[in-house]
């Protein structure tokens, strides 16, 4: 019997294959970039200084590299004998290179977008193993181009995950092609929007779907700039050995397009001065462990006896302080936050928020006022409900001194929301889609005290109305979420909390009776109106990581 | 075959521009000030020639914008642009003597190639569409996916918003002083109904007055 040999296998590892040699070839580099730690050791320095910036790999930065002066004092420099390591180790810090995204580089970024694009097509085309392959939606062609061009934008049936999370995560790609490559901010969120909607229009068979427009792009700028940023905080340009060899592989796995781009500019081996907005004053990251307990049902009289249980463990970045930096400096603040819970879909809450711009009201010793507009990305998925949001806020964020650490601060917005998505009632698509989607508006309110990091008391309520676009569109969606939670600091470093709150959501469905004798037999009884409420009560440990 | 060939084509590209990286690269100066480009007022007619499902009843249009365009350097204007658009019925739906006529308020950004006499741009827009119609139609799919067009010309006037989405590639072309032609090709992908979106191509001839040139 002849053995049909198949490439299958091959295949599924070409992105793997594709990048191996890229980061062998770049880290042998970023090896002999810097000085051969062995070699140092066997030689006897009498130099304290000279040891310290090359035994223990201490990054230059720290040592305030430039400040020549205070390195000379430092060093008797009749006393060294010269070793030509020290002067190896001086000419590779390359004080007058100028990096890459001090230009911009159109063609490599176009070269990077197509791979993007590239790779999760061919990984649908080739390596996904399809049990009726005329489902593949990779299996494109010029007919289906051009279908897509006439008909035009729908609204597809895709689970939660894979419109709130995967899309938006391929957006931060796109973006990141053009923030890795030397575009600002807002220049970059023209590669998100045009690599979505090349994405969108010839990257599947399916007609472009509008919320994925939408998503990936303005949810792909909100994570794609969050993961820009973390990424250059945790690379080090002036480290060298094998230190900077773990940073480039950290700050390639936060930014994959990023490290990239760095490995083919030559910059992940390149000993050269950091960014100057490298690290912003103020960074926060911590991570909390905790039990929550929710209404699955929705019903609310029911918490008790019949509420779900789970654990959660979640992180949370800081970056930045948005009573301090410069509002004009998109996203110069931002926070991010993910929690993994037990039950239910493993990712159940993922949220980022940054700056895009604002100004100071008033700012005295004791009282501080600034307008924010901020960009919104909401991920919430749990037993008792999913909301996902895109969406901006116009807030004003005060700021009352009661104490030398401590601090009452409010927040009062309004919230643009460009796309929503909501549990429905009635309907759940093929693909996955039990929910609604549709631009809406909000409202949202907090108020905090506050001392040093931690949150001893904060109550937040939000409340957020949608109009459902998406088939069946005639319906229109009500939530409210408040929320109070606080605790104690332990230690500076850990923090005791507890919360409690409510998720409840007022829908209201207008179906023609053609719409209605469409529900299917296993969902509940039509009604034009359903109200919702799910209590959920929460307990946590904080640690300040750093 | 041809997976193997795309495959190596990324890395021989990839590892290629590594070596061009390697060098150093000019930090661009910067611009001092345009040549061409400032604030500018654009008037345009246009004609659509319509696409899929909505070309079944309403086979073209024609209108014109009128567009304010704000100069942010070095090759961007920030774009604010109305329009009426009156589109014609099929031959064949003349009968009903319908009506669609469209007011689009659109926002969006235009990025010039080059700063020259022969400018190349592309634009995106976005905004809302204020739809006036006397007949109204939808698209039913059925079981077999076979599509069949109901048109309801018993409704009077009605009016819709809908949110409106553009793409274009043009040319601007300065002829003398601050004036200028303008020549697009434009996508459009208007929102309408589910199944029968206001998809079509659309052309643009224009005179563009750039201010202060």
């Amino acid at each position: 019997m002849i053995k049909k040999f198949t490439n299958k296998p091959l295949v599924q590892y070409v992105p793997i294959l594709l990048f191996i040699p890229l980061l062998f070839t770049s880290l042998s580099k970023a090896q002999s970039n810097s000085i051969d730690d062995a070699e140092q050791s066997s030689t006897k320095f009498n130099n304290q200084i000279f040891l310290a910036l090359s035994n223990a790999n201490t990054s230059l930065d720290e040592l305030d590299f430039n400040n020549r002066a205070g390195l000379s004092l430092a060093i008797d420099y009749n006393k060294l004998r010269f070793n030509r390591k020290l002067i190896a180790k001086q000419n590779s810090f390359d004080n007058d290179y100028v990096p890459h995204v001090a230009t911009k580089h159109f063609w490599l970024s176009v070269g990077e977008l197509a791979i993007v694009e590239f790779i999760p097509w061919a990984a649908a085309k080739w390596v996904r193993d399809w049990p009726n392959p005329e489902d593949n939606w990779a299996n494109v062609s010029a007919d289906t181009w051009w279908r897509n061009i006439s008909y035009g934008w729908e609204y597809d049936g895709d689970a939660f995950l894979t419109n709130y999370f995967a899309h938006p995560y391929h957006g931060s790609l796109f973006y990141n092609v053009g923030r890795s490559n030397g575009y600002s901010f807002w220049e970059s969120t023209v590669w998100a929007a045009a690599g979505s909607g090349l994405w969108e229009y010839f990257g599947e068979t399916f007609r472009p779907a509008f919320n994925d427009w939408i998503n990936t792009t303005v949810n792909g700028i909100t994570l794609g700039e969050v993961l820009h940023r973390l990424s250059i905080v945790v690379t080090d340009n002036t480290a060298t050995g094998s230190r900077r060899v773990w940073l480039e592989i950290g700050g390639a796995l936060i930014n994959p397009v990023r490290g990239f781009t760095r490995l083919i500019s030559g910059e992940t081996a390149r000993v050269y001065p950091n960014p100057e907005d490298r690290k912003p004053d103020d960074f926060i990251f911590k991570f909390d462990v905790g039990v929550r307990r929710i209404d699955e049902k929705g019903s609310g009289a029911e918490f008790a006896t019949k509420g779900q249980q789970e654990g959660i463990l979640a992180i949370d970045f800081l970056y930045g302080n948005i009573m301090k930096d410069d509002l004009m400096n998109p996203f110069s603040s931002f926070s991010l936050s993910a929690a993994i819970g037990t039950r239910g879909s493993a990712l159940t809450r993922l949220q980022g928020r940054g700056n895009l711009f604002g100004w100071e009201l008033k700012n005295n010793r004791s009282v501080q006022h600034r307008f924010v507009s901020t960009l919104d990305y909401n991920y919430w998925s749990n037993p008792g409900f999913i909301y996902g949001g895109t969406s901006t806020v116009q807030q004003i964020i005060s700021r009352f001194s009661i104490g030398e650490k401590t601090n009452i601060v409010t927040s009062a917005g309004a919230e643009f929301i460009l796309m929503g998505a909501t549990l429905t009632d009635y309907f759940e698509d093929v693909e996955g889609r039990n929910y609604d989607f549709g631009p809406g508006v909000g409202i949202n309110l907090s108020g905090t005290v506050k001392s040093g990091i931690w949150n001893i008391v904060r109550l937040r309520y939000t409340s957020k109305w949608i109009w459902t676009q998406s088939e069946p569109a005639d319906s229109k969606h009500h939530l409210h979420f408040i929320f109070l939670d606080g605790g104690y600091p332990i230690t500076d470093y850990i923090f005791f909390g507890i919360g409690a709150g409510v998720y409840w959501r007022n829908s209201a469905y207008n179906y023609s009776q053609e719409v209605i004798d469409q529900i299917p037999d296993d969902q509940p009884v039509y009604q034009t109106d359903v109200q919702t409420a799910n209590p959920v009560v929460m307990l946590f440990l904080s640690y300040a990581v750093y | 075959m041809k997976k193997y060939a795309i495959i190596i084509i990324i890395l021989f590209t990839s590892l290629l521009s590594a070596q061009v990286m390697q060098n150093k690269e000019p930090v661009d100066l910067p611009a001092s000030g345009s040549k061409f480009l400032s604030d500018q007022i654009i008037v345009q007619g246009l004609y659509i020639r319509t696409l899929g499902n909505f070309n079944k009843v309403w086979t073209s249009g024609s209108g014109g914008y009128v567009s304010y365009g704000m100069f942010f350097p070095d090759h961007n204007t920030l774009n604010f642009q109305i329009g009426y658009i009156d589109y014609e019925l099929q031959e064949d739906l003349d009968s009903l003597n319908g009506s669609l006529y469209v007011i689009p308020l659109l926002i969006g950004g235009k990025y010039f190639f080059i700063d020259s006499r022969f400018m190349p741009y592309f634009s995106f827009m976005n905004g809302i569409n204020i739809i006036n119609q006397t007949i109204s139609f939808e698209v039913e799919v059925d079981a077999d996916g076979n599509e069949n067009i109901h048109i309801d010309d018993t409704l009077g006037d009605e009016t819709l918003v809908r949110y409106a989405w553009q793409v274009a590639m043009g040319i601007m072309i300065n002829v003398v002083g601050g004036l200028n032609l303008d020549l697009a090709v434009k996508y459009n992908a208007h929102f309408y109904h589910a199944e029968a979106m206001n998809t079509g191509f659309e052309y643009g001839f224009g005179l563009v007055w750039s201010l202060n040139k």
